[in-house]
């Protein structure tokens, strides 16, 4: 009985290296597209099922709530025409800037737009998958964003027929920013903090207030500055602490995102 | 013949499970998608079958489940099938009295191996690898999360087992603890 069982727990472990040491290899490569795409079709399906159904829910229980959303909503669309119209003056300026830096276009990011066809398979991750892969020149590190320059996340691991995106909040996921303050703070935006994401390491003698916005601050050769993560929702400042941190709000919901855009490596550095 | 039945039945077995586990993910609010639907397939049909072949299904189905994941390959794969066989082994010899306490302590022990392990591999990998620090508790609590919604899960489908079949009995009868 104990041979049997010793014999049975060396085999599996034979057979689990052997999985490993063929993967890295590629021989099995055969076999990872055979069971891709018997998951992959069914996974995209599912997903855009799931964003669709989230994205038809309405979130209030009660008519209050809805009242009270309402009111936010018309206080909220009051300031962005304020800020349409500073935006504007910001935007001329800015053009008058350029011409005579002699700009002509501020980037030359090579884009590529695709659709989401999975989320994370592990509970405690927090992932995309893209249904593109190295052939269509993604490379490990590249930025992810949606809309107009929202930082969503970075490739994490390049198949050649698929990739996989690791969201901000995502316990692994590290990003250097720069808050948007007067004094242009630094520090490192984290995930593994459920919905929300973190920015650490901030200089605890530089002011952060709520609403404050918070870029990537392109000190990672892989990412460009300016790409967007998210908005100081509370400040945590210690003083026995060398750093204060901030917990920032994503201005997308990661969960129900279902377009994204990959900016491509080169044009990324040649970018910067 | 048989075989090819048996065959058809392992790799129905190993479809079924990645996409339930993928369902339940998708569809599943917070914190209910940290329920491990993957496990309580896998130990459900450990119940029914009694057949070591479950380790089988588990290591395909987390094979297919590695090829979509951003951690490390092998992390996954190791930790999930060697899971299930210390998950065989305890069923056939520590928790034999077939009762809903054995299927909720099954579950239970098996989810922490798996944990214990999937931490083992992954902490030495991403600390040396992409040198990132994780705190134990940004894992504590999804674990401890996953732990609870998995175990109440098996006792609603261990229930339901038990009005279906007579052979799946609540608790264990008295005379086998004397």
């Amino acid at each position: 009985m104990r041979a049997s069982r010793s014999v049975t727990t060396l085999l599996i472990f034979l057979i689990i290296g052997s999985t490993i040491v063929f993967h890295w290899i590629g021989w099995l490569q055969p076999v990872e597209l055979f069971f891709r795409g018997l998951i992959v079709p069914t996974s995209s399906r599912m997903y855009q099922w799931t964003t669709k159904a989230k994205s038809d829910q309405t979130p209030f229980d009660r008519i209050e709530d809805l009242h009270r959303a309402y009111l936010d909503l018309e206080d909220a669309y009051t300031r962005s025409l304020v800020d349409q119209v500073r935006l504007r003056r910001l935007e001329e300026e800015n053009q008058a800037l350029r011409q005579q830096l002699g700009f002509i276009q501020a980037h030359h990011f090579d884009a590529l737009s695709v659709e989401i066809i999975g989320k994370n398979i592990d509970p405690i991750g927090s992932t995309l998958l893209l249904p593109v892969g190295a052939p269509d020149r993604i490379s490990i590190g590249d930025p992810v964003i949606v809309g107009d320059g929202i930082l969503v996340g970075v490739i994490s691991q390049v198949e050649p027929d698929i990739s996989i995106v690791r969201l901000l909040d995502d316990a692994q996921s590290k990003v250097a920013a720069t808050l948007y303050n007067k004094e242009k703070s630094i520090g490192v935006v984290e995930g593994g903090h459920g919905r929300q994401i973190q920015m650490n390491f901030i200089p605890q003698n530089e002011v952060v207030d709520v609403g404050t916005l918070v870029v990537t601050s392109g000190l990672e050769s892989t990412l460009p500055a300016g790409l967007l993560l998210g908005m100081v929702e509370t400040v945590e400042q210690e003083p026995y602490q060398p750093f204060q941190q901030a917990t920032l709000r994503p201005p997308v919901v990661f969960r129900t995102i279902e377009r994204v855009s990959v900016l491509r490596q080169a044009s990324v550095i040649s970018s910067q | 013949m048989r075989t090819v039945i048996t065959g058809f039945i392992f790799f129905f077995a190993v479809i079924v499970a990645v996409l339930l586990h993928m369902a339940a993910l998708y569809v599943l609010p917070y914190p209910f998608f940290h329920m491990h639907v993957l496990f309580l397939f896998l130990l459900l049909l450990l119940l029914i079958w009694e057949s070591g072949l479950v380790v089988w299904v588990a290591f395909f189905s987390f094979f297919t489940i590695e090829l979509m994941s951003a951690s490390q390959f092998g992390v996954l794969l190791a930790s999930g099938t060697l899971s299930m066989l210390f998950g065989v082994w305890l069923y056939r010899d520590i928790f034999t009295n077939r009762s809903i306490f054995a299927a909720i302590a099954l579950t239970g022990s098996v989810l922490v191996c798996f944990r214990t392990l999937y931490t083992l591999l992954l902490w030495p990998w991403i600390a040396i690898i992409d040198g990132v620090f994780l705190p134990w508790r940004v894992l504590a609590w999804p674990f401890f999360l996953e732990l609870c919604f998995t175990v109440v899960a098996m006792a609603v489908c261990y229930l339901f087992l038990a009005l279906l079949f007579r052979r799946f009995i609540l608790f264990a009868p008295k005379r086998f603890y004397d």
